[in-house]
Order: structure tokens, then C-alpha cells, then sequence
């Protein structure tokens, strides 16, 4: 059952790579909350039942809800466009990330570890490197803010997979989730859509050493 | 005294947030400096022991905590000055001030920390402090200095989070999952 949990991630960042859409993103983003809890809750056998509560917040009332109702309202506030304006065509983008879950699968099978679940890592991997690729090929600020969400779902899949021996670095890994999202959705809610008017990363090139 | 230090930092850059006279700005400002440099010789006279669990007062860290605490005096005065000269308004001098002393008492728990894990989040507060400080001036270029620099450094500490889980696994092959580096006999 958590295989095909983890089978539905990796098919979702495909998804991801070849939609049109900002709202599929986030809704994406949302069904990825889903799983990580459906995933950690098969998971994590021996877990006090506050740590469980803990890790129900964060992923189905945070991830699942609370972020995706954020970047619903700051797309709507600052009234950005529909389409996620890739450099490269998304066909292109949809070779790239199977070649991204290729070469980790390629990877994993070359590390010979015993105490490493290897399908976490080659999720988490991947997931890693498609985040990272997400925010190096999409124009819109918004589109980098939810490639670093994905990059920490797969950081969130990694600690699962140490997380029967560490229940604390699930905890931290929960800690910095909360406190990096609402510092960058924070700041983008505040301020970049008040002073940029429209928010490409092309706009924020005026920093210079004079 | 760690806790003592590190309760004191905070509740004193809470008041500096929350007080908007001048004179009791300078005056937290200064039993700030004070407490530092009391630390800082405390912590001389407690060498290589091990207080509240995970903060140790090893070589490494000692060294680091007297040049923080020898640099910590110039730049409260430097601020000082910057802020009077500047004709800056009451709340962002609070503003300023608080997350000054915020970061400098991050850096210090930092240096003292024994375990990975708390090094990590403390580094973490240092991030937070530090961009409030960097948005001080709220203008266009402060906007898009702060958000590169919160971008950036959250995304290393990311990778920072992904290093100690790898160090974690590896660890346990040497039949371990203990991740403080400075044990109190090892010293």
C-alpha cells in the first residue's frame, strides 16, 4: 500500500510537468499532502499518539489545506495569469523529469544499503530534482515558491524513511516545512504583489554592486 | 547561566519590540551589551563543560563566542549612531533593534551547540532575524534584496536538513543514532 502511494507521487510530478494551469499546481501540491500522510501513517508503526496529531496538522491541515487555500487567494489578489509560462515547451519538461526519475532509479540501485527503504529515496530524490528543475525553467515567482514546497515533500518522504529509528527528525523536518512556508508565503503575500506589478523574476534584477 | 543568557536575550528583544521610548531603548540596548560580555567571561571560567544537555563550552566554540561578543560592541554602537542620524521612526528602530539582539543571541547558541539538530534550527532563527534586518528600509530594492536572500538561504537550509538525514543514516551502520558530536568524557 505505501508502494502505491508512492507510485501515485512520482505520476503526479509528471502531471506537474506537463500542466497548463497555476490552479492544477496547487491542486497538486494539495493531493501530494494527502499522500505524505496516508504514507506516514502506514508507515510510522511505533509513534506516540501526540507525535501522530503532530504530523496529521502538518501534512493534511497544512499541506493538504491551509497552503493550497493561500496560494489560491494570493493568485487571486494579485491577480496573476492562468498559464505558468515555461522557458521550454512541456513536452520537453516531460522527458526531462522521466529522465530525472530514471537516473535516480539508476542511482538507487547502485547503493547497496540496508537500513535505506529504497523506494523513499528514489521518490524523495526525484522529487528533489524535479522541484529544483521547476524553479529553474518557470517564469512567475509563484511557480518558484511551489517548486520549494515540492522540494519539501521529497525532504519529507527522505525523513520518513529514518523516521522509525528518529521520530525527532520528522519533528524537525515538520519545523522547518512550517517555518519556511510561512516565511516565503508570508513575504509574497505582503509585499512582492504590492510593489512588482507583475511578478516575473525578470522584475527583480535592480540589485547591483555600484 | 545558558538559560539565563538565552531567556534574558530574548525577553530583552521583546521589550525592545514593544517599547517605543528612546531612553529605554539605549538603556535595554546597553544591559544587553553588558550580558554578552558577562557570558562571554562566564562561559571562559566553564571551560569544557556541558550545560543544559546540548550546549557545550568546547575550544571552537569559545573562540568564535569572544570575537562575536568583541564584535557585538562596535555594532550596537554603530547602530546606534545609524539609526539617531537617520531620523528613523520609533517602531522601525524597535523593529531594528530587536532583531539585532535576536540574531546575535541566535549565533551564540549556535556556537555552543553540542548536537547537529540544534545548531540547525538555530541557524534557522539566525536566517528569520537576519532578513528583518535586510528588510529595514522597505523599499523596492530591500523588497527584492529580502526575498533573494530568503529564497536562497531557504532553500540551503533544505539541503542543510537533507545532509543530517543522510549523516543520520550513515550513522547507523556504525550501530549508532546518537548525532551530538561533543561528548562530555570525549573532551
Amino acid at each position: 500500500m505505501t508502494n502505491v502511494l508512492l507510485i501515485i507521487f512520482i505520476i503526479s510530478l509528471l502531471y506537474v510537468s506537463i500542466a497548463n494551469r497555476i490552479i492544477t499546481y496547487v491542486r497538486v501540491l494539495a493531493l501530494q499532502g494527502v499522500i505524505l500522510f496516508g504514507v506516514t501513517f502506514l508507515q510510522l508503526k511505533d509513534i506516540q499518539t501526540w507525535n501522530l496529531v503532530l504530523i496529521l496538522l502538518e501534512t493534511v491541515v497544512f499541506k493538504a489545506v491551509a497552503v493550497p487555500m493561500f496560494l489560491g487567494y494570493l493568485i487571486k489578489r494579485n491577480k496573476i495569469t492562468r498559464e505558468t509560462e515555461p522557458y521550454l515547451p512541456h513536452f520537453i519538461s516531460l522527458i526531462i523529469i522521466t529522465m530525472i526519475v530514471v537516473i535516480t532509479i539508476l542511482l538507487a540501485n547502485s547503493i547497496q544499503d540496508t537500513h535505506l527503504d529504497k523506494i523513499f529515496f528514489i521518490v524523495s530524490l526525484s522529487t528533489l530534482f524535479t522541484g529544483l528543475y521547476f524553479i529553474a525553467s518557470r517564469k512567475k515567482i509563484i511557480t518558484h515558491v511551489m517548486g520549494y514546497l515540492m522540494i519539501e515533500n521529497g525532504v519529507f518522504v527522505l525523513s520518513l524513511a529514518v523516521g522509525n529509528e528518529m521520530p525527532n527528525l520528522v519533528n524537525l523536518g515538520i519545523m522547518l516545512d512550517v517555518f519556511a512556508s510561512v516565511l516565503i508565503l508570508g513575504i509574497f503575500l505582503n509585499k512582492i504583489g504590492d510593489v512588482f506589478k507583475a511578478v516575473d523574476v525578470d522584475q527583480l534584477s535592480n540589485l547591483k554592486d555600484y | 547561566m545558558t538559560g539565563i543568557y538565552l531567556i534574558s536575550a530574548f525577553v530583552i528583544a521583546g521589550l525592545i519590540f514593544a517599547n517605543r521610548n528612546s531612553l529605554i531603548n539605549n538603556i535595554l540596548i546597553v544591559i544587553f551589551g553588558i550580558l554578552q560580555t558577562a557570558f562571554t567571561i562566564y562561559s571562559c571560567y566553564h571551560y569544557k563543560s556541558t550545560v543544559l544537555e546540548y550546549f557545550t563550552f568546547d575550544s571552537l566554540g569559545l573562540l568564535l563566542l569572544m570575537t562575536l561578543s568583541v564584535i557585538t560592541i562596535p555594532a550596537l554602537l554603530h547602530s546606534y549612531l545609524y539609526i539617531k542620524r537617520h531620523d528613523e521612526t520609533p517602531s522601525s528602530r524597535a523593529i531594528y533593534f530587536a532583531a539585532l539582539i535576536f540574531l546575535i543571541a541566535s549565533i551564540t547558541a549556535a556556537y555552543l551547540a553540542n548536537h547537529i539538530a540544534v545548531i540547525w534550527i538555530f541557524t534557522e532563527m539566525t536566517t528569520l532575524s537576519a532578513s528583518m534586518l535586510i528588510y529595514h528600509h522597505r523599499n523596492k530594492l530591500a523588497l527584492e534584496g529580502t526575498w533573494k536572500y530568503v529564497f536562497i538561504c531557504a532553500i540551503s537550509i533544505t539541503f542543510v536538513f537533507i545532509g543530517i538525514l543522510f549523516l543520520s543514516l550513515s550513522l547507523q551502520h556504525a550501530g549508532s543514532n546518537d548525532l551530538s558530536f561533543c561528548k562530555p568524557d570525549a573532551l
